[in-house]
């Protein structure tokens, strides 16, 4: 159920990237709603397909963007791995395990994409990325941290119910 | 006897007295005093009647309220109903005017067969400059294949699928376009940038260029036809110490508002690799 959920509820927020916040960046970066949503599913405890939805979420972005083929893929599977470490090293505060996230997931995505653009032969210089789009990507990433770090939460407690012993 | 006849004294003089009243009154001679009877009569009924009619107002207008704030909930939806229907055909009316020029744009070219797209999106990766058109291979759109605007050179098709296709804009940093710089007669290479900007590089150096000149494409390279408008020359670099001068391009399109562009569906780009290819020749 919760890796068939995946399916709409990723397309979906990939179209609305596509669609509606590509058109709105900050500088040039842009918010990543498929990562943050997977990081944020990635950190709940009841979760136990953070990595089906990291494949999902990759192969959807793989579909829509001109980046070489797998790159969303590995990136997000790299980003669900940081936020799984996390998530053990600081359980006990999910909300700064869903921070500390965001911000090395998006320079992982970011970076990725940069070295992929490279390796393809467009060489773009570091301090523009740096400048024009990895830190605005993080900054309008981390804005949507919040509202989408509970709705998750909510989401994960309704497809996970917790046993209640009688 | 005695009896039934003293019963009927009363009833007489009660009748006696009812006519007479009623021949007073039909007189008029009773109008005074049936006034300062009635006239508290009245005075105390209109007291009534009004609490009354107030009680009963305050006791009704819950209902009313709530009729109210239905009808007005009604026209409130109706009125937003008409504001979105006013903004859908003022989108219709910009999409008509800029398929007009579209149409005027083709009819000027007729030499092009033309397939017109809408665009739905972008490339979600902000390295990449890329939008996603409704029109694919479904349509007879192909791979290479040059989008342009009434406005000018917009980029073209780097991937095509059955309804969809990603075009590549001239202003993404791995795109190169062979221009002509039509006053001064010379060619030049159009790149990309990460910041949207497009600049013109490998310009000679003995060529006069100033801002404002016009770039066209030269048709060289085999991607693009010739003779479409990419833009205008905004400020040249040049040094006496480089091979090259350089120039910033001010585009005739404006990326960032695209809605409906042309893909030119008569030209194939031609593969000019192979012979470019000099290793192992002799």
């Amino acid at each position: 159920m919760a890796l068939l959920i995946s399916i709409p509820i990723l397309g979906g927020l990939a179209i609305i990237q596509s669609a509606v916040l590509s058109n709105i960046p900050l500088l040039l970066g842009t918010t990543d709603l498929v990562l943050v949503v997977l990081l944020a599913w990635a950190l709940q405890d009841e979760v136990v397909n953070a990595w089906h939805w990291s494949v999902v979420g990759g192969g959807i972005m793989t579909l829509l963007s001109g980046l070489p083929f797998g790159l969303y893929l590995v990136t997000y599977l790299g980003a669900t791995f940081i936020a799984r470490y996390i998530r053990r090293r600081v359980w006990k505060l999910p909300f700064l395990g869903m921070v500390t996230a965001t911000l090395v997931g998006t320079i992982l995505v970011q970076f990725g994409s940069w070295l992929a653009r490279w390796a393809t032969g467009v060489y773009i210089p570091v301090d523009s990325v740096l400048t024009l789009i990895i830190l605005p990507s993080m900054l309008l990433n981390l804005l949507v941290t919040v509202p989408i770090f509970y709705v998750i939460k909510d989401l994960a407690q309704r497809l996970y119910p917790k046993e209640i012993e009688v | 006897m005695k009896a039934k006849s003293t019963k009927k004294v009363p009833l007489l003089i009660i009748i006696v007295i009812g006519g007479g009243l009623i021949a007073l009154a039909l007189g008029g001679y009773l109008t005074p005093l049936s006034r300062s009877i009635i006239n508290p009569i009245i005075t105390a009924q209109t007291w009534i009647s009004i609490r009354f009619q107030a009680l009963q107002s305050f006791i009704n207008s819950p209902d009313d309220v709530t009729s109210l704030r239905q009808e007005n909930a009604a026209l409130e939806a109706e009125i937003a109903r008409l504001q979105v229907q006013i903004i859908e055909i003022q989108q219709e009316l910009t999409e008509a005017q800029v398929l007009a020029s579209l149409v005027d744009y083709a009819r000027s070219r007729s030499e092009n067969r033309y397939v017109a797209a809408a665009v739905i999106g972008r490339d979600p990766s902000p390295f990449l400059h890329y939008v996603i058109i409704n029109r694919g291979s479904d349509d007879g759109l192909r791979k290479g294949m040059p989008v342009v605007t009434q406005q000018g050179l917009v980029g073209q098709i780097s991937a095509v699928t059955a309804g969809a296709a990603r075009i590549q804009l001239i202003n993404d940093p791995g795109s190169t376009v062979n221009v002509l710089l039509q006053q001064a007669d010379t060619e030049a290479v159009l790149v990309g940038n990460i910041s949207g900007e497009v600049n013109l590089q490998l310009i000679p150096q003995a060529a006069t260029i100033q801002a404002g000149d016009i770039i066209v494409t030269s048709g060289y390279g085999g991607d693009y036809p010739a003779n479409i408008l990419i833009g205008q020359v905004s400020t040249v670099r040049s040094n006496a110490y480089d091979l090259f001068q350089s120039a910033s391009v001010q585009p005739a399109v404006d990326f960032s508002q695209l809605e409906i562009v042309l893909i030119i569906i008569n030209f194939q780009p031609i593969d000019i690799t192979p012979l470019m290819e000099t290793t192992g020749v002799p």
